[in-house]
């Protein structure tokens, strides 16, 4: 391990240990109900301080309304808008003559992501624009974190009960998806795919200015009113809803995902539409993958586990000790009992952990290409379980995956 | 031409004549049906209805649970819709069965109040084109009391892709896709079904 990544590990224990400390003093002043506020501020405050790949992860699990209090969720999504935004100054040695050029005035800070910063900036022809500029030192201290990440997944796939968890290459995968968001170019060019594939009815994705955006700066449309506040329950649901038929077009349909829509990435607008933005981690799924995703959910879909488990079968790697008639029943009895869950039964958190555990069991590798698709589902299946608890994933999901396959 | 069928004023609830019948009966699709193609489009089928015909096997076996079960074949299958010009008919070179399968343990008298499900292979005649399902369209209805059971729904909540059969190799008797790609999906996405609406009287008669 090299110097600076030791030297990164050691800050990372150090802040981790001052972390527990801050728990351990403060709990000893609070009463037991204030007990886990305090604890999941000072996770999230801890987070913050560890950097750009911790927060990462803390945003992950900050959707997980199914699997953590409310009152930690709550504390975690301060880490998708909560973020302390950076003054102008920051910024302005990335920003261009050119690009200053070009605006009415001074930029504003508007919000701070894990990975950037963002300003709003009027165009000297009267547009509103978001500008989008890398923190200061962002992609050094990410270096060192997915080198530890790699090291951890590497000792974690090490442990009895999750030998066989493709860790390392999961871990290397998002590692690389993260490096991805240093880009700033090519978050442009995804900016654009999305928007070309997805802007109608029902959702909006800002359109990138073309003239302005590079690899350290990317400017686009500002959409206004991006900030969570009460809205009406039937407009929360069809923004949810036009959410959802999104993420599917991107599965089914396009094979371009954005695999990142956490609530700071997703927005329900009053008039029930929603907006997406940041596309800083969206992956292309080769068109085989695309097609077996779809195919996987068709056959679920009709209660076909036999065919599900050949479409696995076709992509997951044999182990040594691979059981493949097992594996077929196990594979059936899971699909049997998840097809056709409304979404208050059908958990995908579970049926992604029985899936691998499945594979594990029966001697499989699973394929880390699937793991970004169920990624993007994951992300968005915590706010939809807010809006519209009674929605059905897969009959909403049926158009999508038939097209998906007549392509 | 002889044809046996059991007649209206037969008791239809009891179960002894299931075996060896045949009955012709009307239909109409109930809830929501839905062809899904390639390019976006979506055709919504209100006014599907038609006729089929289905046959009883003679014999009437045991499950494993000891309820009894009857395999019943589909004669015919045909409906039309005048708003969308689609035509659904079954498709000659695939054997379209299902079973009548009993709810208690027993012999033929207990056949009914029984579960009913068909795999139905069709072809759909639309815009100058024939399409063809390879994987079975399943139709299921479940607390049958009567046979032919009028007034009852049988339920197809899977979707199921159709198939150009000028794109499969072998036509209307292909059994595998191959590179074929599917060109239209017939779903639905709320509850939906066939209903069997009455009874159609083919007396037996001697020409």
């Amino acid at each position: 391990m090299r110097p600076a990544v030791l030297l990164r590990a050691c800050t990372v224990c150090a802040i981790i240990l001052t972390g527990i400390a801050r728990v351990l003093v403060r709990l000893v002043s609070v009463r037991r109900s204030e007990r886990a506020r305090v604890v999941s501020t000072v996770v999230t405050e801890t987070l913050v301080q560890l950097g750009p790949a911790f927060i990462k992860a803390g945003q992950l699990l900050g959707t997980r309304i199914d699997v953590l209090p409310r009152s930690v969720c709550a504390a975690l999504a301060r880490l998708y808008d909560g973020l302390p935004v950076a003054p102008v100054a920051d910024a302005m040695p990335n920003l261009s003559p050119r690009l200053l050029a070009d605006l009415d005035g001074t930029p504003v800070p508007v919000a701070a992501g894990s990975i950037a910063y963002v300003y709003r900036a009027r165009s000297r022809d009267g547009h509103d624009w978001a500008i989008k500029v890398r923190r200061p030192g962002v992609a050094s201290l990410i270096d060192h974190d997915l080198v530890l990440f790699g090291a951890i997944a590497a000792t974690l796939q090490r442990l009895p009960f999750l030998r066989g968890a493709p860790l390392v290459e999961i871990a290397t995968q998002l590692g690389e998806a993260i490096r991805q968001q240093l880009d700033l170019a090519a978050e442009a060019d995804a900016l654009r795919l999305l928007h070309n594939n997805l802007t109608g009815p029902g959702i909006r994705v800002p359109a990138v200015v073309d003239a302005h955006s590079g690899r350290d700066v990317l400017v686009m449309e500002y959409i206004d009113g991006l900030h969570r506040c009460p809205m009406e329950p039937a407009a929360a649901r069809r923004a949810a809803l036009n959410a959802l038929h999104a993420v599917y077009r991107m599965l089914f349909l396009d094979g371009f995902v954005h695999c990142d829509l956490h609530p700071g990435n997703l927005y329900p607008m009053p008039d029930g539409s929603a907006v997406i933005v940041d596309a800083g981690f969206s992956r292309q799924l080769p068109e085989s993958a695309r097609r077996r995703f779809a195919s996987f959910f068709y056959h679920m879909s009709r209660g076909d586990g036999q065919a599900c488990a050949d479409l696995v079968l076709s992509t997951a790697r044999p182990g040594a000790s691979a059981d493949q008639t097992g594996f077929r029943s196990r594979m059936s009895e899971l699909v049997e009992q998840s097809s056709r869950a409304t979404v208050a039964e059908f958990n995908l958190v579970e049926f992604a952990v029985r899936l691998f555990d499945v594979q594990r069991t029966h001697g499989y590798y699973a394929e880390p290409r699937f793991v970004f698709p169920i990624l993007s589902l994951i992300v968005l299946e915590g706010s939809l379980r807010q809006a519209c608890p009674d929605v059905d994933f897969q009959i909403e999901a049926v158009p999508f995956v038939l097209r998906g396959l007549m392509r | 031409m002889t044809t046996k069928a059991a007649a209206p004023h037969v008791d239809r609830s009891d179960p002894l004549i299931v075996p060896d019948s045949e009955h012709h009966i009307g239909m109409s699709i109930r809830g929501e049906l839905k062809l899904f193609f390639a390019d976006g489009e979506t055709l919504n089928c209100a006014d599907v209805r038609g006729m089929s015909a289905v046959r009883a096997a003679k014999e009437v076996t045991a499950l494993p649970d000891g309820r009894p079960s009857i395999v019943v074949t589909r004669l015919m299958t045909h409906f039309h819709s005048n708003e969308t010009g689609l035509l659904i008919q079954q498709n000659p070179s695939r054997v379209n069965v299902g079973r009548l399968s009993g709810v208690r343990k027993g012999g033929p008298e207990a056949l009914l109040p029984g579960n009913a499900s068909f795999d139905q292979y069709l072809m759909l005649s639309l815009r100058g084109h024939i399409y063809v399902n390879l994987d079975p369209l399943i139709m299921a209805a479940e607390g049958i009391t009567e046979f032919p059971p009028i007034g009852v729904t049988f339920l197809s909540q899977t979707p199921t892709l159709f198939y150009d059969i000028e794109d499969l190799d072998g036509g209307i008797t292909a059994t595998e896709p191959k590179d074929a790609v599917a060109r239209l999906a017939l779903a639905s996405q709320s509850v939906c079904g066939s209903h069997l609406t009455h009874y159609i009287d083919m007396p037996e008669q001697s020409i």
